[in-house]
């Protein structure tokens, strides 16, 4: 079963909730057969998750989609600042999706991630 | 880093300072760091690593008492291969001692020494020295740089004999990606210094060198699969490869090959066989069909 919007846990973290709407935002035309963990946050869009994308901290977060560079991510990666869990060749797939979603982003949208990246 | 010298290995990330069982660890035991055939989709590695040596012993019509040289033959696995299945008499160069060392003990292991020579070697000094009837170059194009296709082809032409067949295979990109190499993230993240060439420039080398060209077949889909094998090899091997190499070390090739996997299965990344014999005026020492090839 696949749920359209983040199901965030825990559900009153305010952190949580901006990471959730993040990923809406990110994921809105993907696939959602994956999960995310951001520190203790889980943004969950599945029961049975193909692979769960799994990163240290909201700060990581909000370092790597304002630098949005591939190297940036590779180095995480390397650092285990982000990690996949599960099958790793479709996690990395994930990276598609964000390169095609960055492109189609509205100006609205933008403005909305950038305002929940500085407040996380 | 480009090969100004001739291609050390089966591909650049064989580094020299890494231990051989980091290697072990993902490759199994053909320690063949090349694409691999998979017959049907549940395959395993070994399996396809095997099929992929016969399918190229099969295409080079390999007969007992041949003399093979393959060009950059890394730790040696087709070298034996092509010895214990097909018969031949080979000869293998590599420019890495760590590597020429692994393959000699390999050939000693097998009983293979009266029948096989292995050497840390550039392939061009043999030029003018021997030559062949057979020559394969697996996964060699693709570290040489393009300025260097062109020589890599007229020292083959040399080496092989006049009825001769030579496989080449190797990684490429479409044309126009091949010609503006470094100016994308693939490049630099994922090549890290290899020039893959575009088939229309091996293909041009090729016939510019006196070459006839017999057969191509891609294999872009075998090395998505090759490659995500690997990335499971790494993974189940996880603590022997840490015996090898650090965390980061073992993480950035977790991503590069998973990542090449992803650029095999999308298609920018392709992957190519060729079968080709010197032009002459008479016709390739080959059938008419391909039939025997698969039979």
């Amino acid at each position: 079963m696949f749920y359209l919007s983040a199901d965030v846990h825990p559900r009153e973290d305010p952190t949580a909730q901006k990471l959730g709407e993040v990923a809406d935002m990110l994921f809105r035309y993907s696939r959602k057969d994956f999960n995310l963990r951001v520190g203790e946050c889980r943004i969950e869009y599945t029961d049975n998750p193909r692979f769960t994308l799994v990163i240290d901290t909201p700060r990581t977060v909000r370092r790597l989609l304002l630098r949005r560079s591939p190297f940036a991510t590779a180095d995480a990666f390397i650092r285990k600042r982000v990690d996949l869990e599960g099958d790793f060749i479709e996690g990395l797939k994930l990276k598609n999706d964000l390169v095609e979603r960055g492109r189609t982003l509205r100006p609205a949208e933008k403005l909305k991630l950038f305002f929940h990246l500085f407040r996380m | 880093m480009r090969y100004n010298a001739g291609p050390a290995n089966r591909a650049p990330d064989a580094r020299p300072d890494i231990d051989d069982a980091f290697y072990e660890a993902f490759l199994g035991p053909s320690m063949a760091f090349t694409c691999a055939y998979f017959p049907h989709e549940e395959a395993e590695l070994e399996e396809a690593q095997q099929a992929q040596f016969h399918l190229i012993g099969r295409k080079l019509r390999l007969k007992p008492y041949q003399t093979l040289l393959d060009i950059g033959c890394g730790w040696g696995s087709f070298v034996v291969y092509a010895c214990k299945h097909f018969g031949v008499t080979a000869h293998g160069v590599t420019t890495s001692p760590r590597q020429a060392e692994y393959a000699q003990a390999w050939l000693k292991r097998e009983g293979l020494e009266d029948q096989a020579f292995i050497e840390c070697r550039d392939y061009r000094e043999l030029v003018g020295e021997l030559q062949f009837d057979r020559v394969s170059a697996l996964g060699v194009m693709e570290h040489l740089g393009l300025r260097n296709l062109a020589q890599f082809f007229t020292s083959s032409h040399r080496l092989l004999k006049d009825n001769g067949l030579m496989l080449t295979q190797g990684i490429s990109r479409d044309r126009r990606s091949a010609m503006d190499i470094g100016s994308d993230d693939l490049s630099r993240q994922i090549l890290q210094g290899m020039e893959p060439p575009s088939l229309t420039a091996t293909i041009t080398q090729l016939e510019d060198n006196g070459f006839e060209l017999q057969d191509v077949e891609n294999l872009r889909r075998h090395y998505a699969q090759t490659c995500a094998r690997w990335v499971a090899g790494l993974q189940d091997h996880r603590s022997q490869c840490l015996q090898h190499v650090d965390e980061a070390t073992y993480r950035s090739w977790l991503l590069n090959l998973g990542m090449s996997s992803v650029y095999f299965e999308e298609g920018a990344l392709s992957f190519h066989q060729l079968l080709s014999s010197k032009r002459t005026n008479g016709s390739a020492p080959l059938p008419l069909t391909r039939e025997d090839i698969h039979g």
